[in-house]
């Protein structure tokens, strides 16, 4: 399966925003002092990581296989 | 250091920020599997969104300002004159290109007078069930201008 520029782009600026999503959850999970609002960045903190494994799966089904190189 | 109503405004920019990105992605994506996973996201970033602003408009920290009933009128008024003008336009149009021809075929359904809405009013709005008020302004046309 093939992989447009344009596609590889968007996954890893979406990637990239959903680990800041999960982030900044979980830290406002933390400092609110209200218990509602506690459970409900927990809880959005858990979708923006099923968003983030959800994205890395279709990247890892896309990427071809045993040509991975390090590159950082 | 952020205070509570600080910290949901900064979340739900953080969602509209995001949502804007899988739209574009998905506006992008030749691969249908990853437009199907962008799309799918998207409506999950937008389900994000409407928590965080009903834990805002609760607290009375989101209140956006109702329009003017007369305005919301004139709107819909002025909106479906346009669609007839456009339509009218283009069988006209239509009429012009199929002239020359003269074929007897049938003409198209659009042109045996009655009126074709290719619109449905009210689909596709935001649903907001436990708004009261804003159903109240809207009410779906019962006998749509011919």
């Amino acid at each position: 399966m093939q992989l447009t520029e344009m596609e590889l782009f968007y996954i890893q600026e979406q990637l990239r925003s959903e680990a800041l999503a999960i982030a900044k959850s979980m830290a406002s999970a933390n400092q609110s002092t209200d218990p509602r609002l506690q459970q409900m960045y927990s809880r959005v903190a858990d979708r923006h990581r099923t968003h983030y494994e959800t994205i890395l799966r279709n990247l890892q089904n896309i990427a071809p296989q045993g040509q991975y190189q390090t590159q950082y | 250091m952020l205070d509570e109503k600080d910290r949901l405004q900064d979340s739900l920019v953080t969602q509209k920020y995001i949502a804007h990105g899988y739209n574009s992605a998905a506006t992008e994506a030749a691969n249908p599997q990853l437009m199907d996973t962008f799309i799918n996201i998207l409506r999950d970033e937008h389900q994000i969104q409407k928590e965080i602003f009903n834990e805002m408009r609760i607290r009375g920290w989101y209140q956006p300002k109702e329009a003017n009933t007369n305005d919301i009128r004139q709107s819909f008024s002025k909106w479906s004159q346009e669609l007839q003008r456009v339509q009218n336009k283009a069988i006209q149009t239509g009429a012009q290109q199929a002239r020359p021809q003269q074929t007897g075929a049938q003409p198209p359904s659009y042109q045996t007078g009655i009126p074709h809405y290719g619109f449905q009013t009210g689909v596709g709005m935001p649903q907001q069930p436990n708004d009261i008020q804003q159903q109240n302004l809207y009410r779906s046309p019962q006998n749509p201008m011919i």
